[in-house]
C-alpha cells in the first residue's frame, strides 16, 4: 500500500482496498484507518483539486481547500450516512463548500469566471483515466444543452462562488427570478444527464 | 424554506439564510431527499471541470496531518445497507443507450469503446487502459449479493476490478483495474463483498480490448 512505502508509518493494517466501493472505504477511514483516507484521495483528489482550482483560481489556496476537506472527512467519517447520498458527493459538497468559503473570504471573484481560463486548462489529458474523461465530456454536453440564462446562473453560483444575492445584483434580474432559474438549471440537468434515447446507438470508434 | 434547496445544494444562500436552511433539514424528510438526489448533480458539476493534477506532496501532506490529530475512532455501527430487491438482469429496453457518448465532443485523446455480450451498454477504455462500464437495463443486486467485474483473459485468468449493487437505469462504474490488450471484462453475480474468484460463468462481457 502506497501509503505505508511512502510514510513509513506502518499504523494501519495494509489490505487491498481497490475492490471496496467508496461507502466502505469511509467507514474504514471512520475506524481511523489512515490507509483508506488515503485510498479516497488516489480516487477524488485530482478531481477534488480540479474543482477547487476551478473555483479559487490560485494553486496554493485549492491546496489548502482540498486538506481541509479530506481532514473534515477524517474527523467526520462516522457520521456519513449513505442514505443521504454517495461518499463521493459528500466528500465534493465539503471540497467545493470550503472553496467557496474561501473565494468568499478573499474576495477574489474574479470579473467573470467564464472568461478569464489562462492557465487553468486541461493540463494531462493525455494521461486522464477514462472515468474522469467520460464524466467531464458527459456533464460538459449536458450543460451546453442548457438554455444561456440558466447555465450561466449555475456556472457562475457553483464554480463562480457568486451567492444568489450577488447574481442578482451582478445580472440584474430579481433574486425570485435568479432562484428560478437556478432551480430549472438544475431539473434540465438532470434531464440532460440522462441518457438520451433518440441519439445514435453504440459506435465504436 | 423548500425552495432554498436549489440554492444550497450550490452552496449559493448567504449565510444566515443556509443555517436556517439547515435547521429546517432536520425536520424535513423531503428536503433531506431532494437534497440527496440534487447531490448527484453537484457531484457532476465538479466532474466537468478541466482536469488539473494536485501536486505529489499534497497527499503526504494530508496523511501527515491526520496522523497527527488525535481522533477517537467512530461507533462501529453498520453505516451501509444495500437495496434488497429482485432479479438480476432484465430484457434490454432498446432505446436506452445511450447518447451519452454520441452527444459528448470528439477529444484528443481518444476514448475507445468495445460493446457488450448479453447486456446493453458498453466498455469505454482510455489510452492508460483505465476503464469505465456502462450498462443498462440491469436490475439492482438482490439483497445479499453484488455484481463483480472481472478483467479476464483466456478461458482461467480472472482479476477482480470492482463490485457495484446500485445500477439506476444506467450504471457507470469506475473499473479498478486496467484493461491489457486482449483482455476483456465479464461481469458475475457474487455474495455481497464481493469474491476472489468467480463462481460461475458472466452474466456479461465486453469484446476484447
Ligand atoms: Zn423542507
Amino acid at each position: 500500500m502506497r501509503v505505508l512505502r511512502r510514510s513509513g508509518h506502518p499504523v494501519t493494517t495494509p489490505r487491498d482496498l481497490a475492490h471496496l466501493s467508496d461507502e466502505a472505504v469511509v467507514a474504514l477511514v471512520a475506524r481511523a484507518e489512515e490507509g483508506a483516507l488515503g485510498e479516497l484521495y488516489d480516487r477524488y483528489g485530482s478531481t477534488a483539486f480540479a474543482l477547487s482550482l476551478r473555483v479559487l483560481r490560485d494553486r496554493g489556496l485549492a491546496e489548502d481547500a482540498v486538506q481541509d476537506a479530506f481532514l473534515t472527512v477524517w474527523r467526520r467519517a462516522s457520521t456519513f450516512l449513505p442514505e443521504r447520498g454517495r461518499a463521493s458527493s459528500w466528500l465534493l459538497t465539503l471540497v467545493h463548500r470550503r472553496a467557496v468559503d474561501l473565494v468568499r473570504r478573499e474576495e477574489r471573484h474574479p470579473a467573470d469566471p467564464l472568461e478569464n481560463d489562462e492557465g487553468l486548462g486541461e493540463e494531462r489529458s493525455a494521461e486522464d483515466s477514462a472515468w474522469l474523461r467520460f464524466e467531464r465530456e458527459r456533464v460538459q454536453a449536458a450543460l451546453a444543452r442548457l438554455p444561456d440564462q440558466q447555465r450561466e446562473v449555475l456556472e457562475l453560483a457553483y464554480y463562480g462562488g457568486f451567492t444568489q444575492s450577488q447574481l442578482a445584483e451582478r445580472l440584474g434580474r430579481p433574486v425570485g427570478t435568479i432562484k428560478s432559474q437556478m432551480f430549472a438549471a438544475l431539473s434540465r440537468l438532470r434531464e440532460g444527464l440522462e441518457p438520451q434515447p433518440s441519439e445514435e446507438p453504440w459506435r465504436t470508434r | 424554506m423548500h425552495e432554498l434547496t436549489a440554492g444550497y445544494a450550490l452552496d449559493a444562500l448567504e449565510p444566515d439564510e443556509a443555517r436556517a436552511y439547515e435547521s429546517h433539514l432536520g425536520r424535513c424528510a423531503p428536503c433531506r431527499e431532494e437534497l440527496a438526489e440534487l447531490g448527484d448533480l453537484t457531484e457532476a458539476l465538479a466532474h466537468a471541470v478541466p482536469a488539473a493534477a494536485p501536486p505529489a506532496e499534497l497527499r503526504r501532506r494530508i496523511l501527515a496531518a491526520a496522523r497527527a490529530e488525535s481522533r477517537p475512532a467512530g461507533p462501529g455501527r453498520p453505516r451501509w445497507a444495500l437495496p434488497a430487491v429482485g432479479l438480476a438482469v432484465t430484457a434490454s429496453c432498446t432505446a436506452l443507450v445511450l447518447g451519452v457518448l454520441a452527444a459528448t465532443r470528439p477529444s484528443p485523446a481518444r476514448l475507445r469503446t468495445l460493446p457488450l455480450r448479453g447486456a446493453t451498454g458498453a466498455l469505454v477504455l482510455s489510452g492508460d487502459r483505465s476503464a469505465v462500464l456502462i450498462v443498462s437495463g440491469l436490475r439492482p443486486a438482490p439483497g445479499g449479493r453484488t455484481y463483480e467485474i472481472w478483467v479476464m483473459k483466456g478461458a482461467t485468468s480472472a482479476r477482480r476490478a470492482g463490485i457495484f449493487s446500485d445500477t439506476g437505469k444506467t450504471a457507470r462504474v469506475r473499473l479498478s483495474r486496467r484493461v491489457e490488450t486482449g483482455s476483456f471484462v465479464g461481469v458475475t453475480l457474487e455474495r455481497a463483498g464481493g469474491v476472489t474468484h468467480p463462481t460461475g460463468a458472466p452474466l456479461f462481457r465486453s469484446a476484447p480490448a
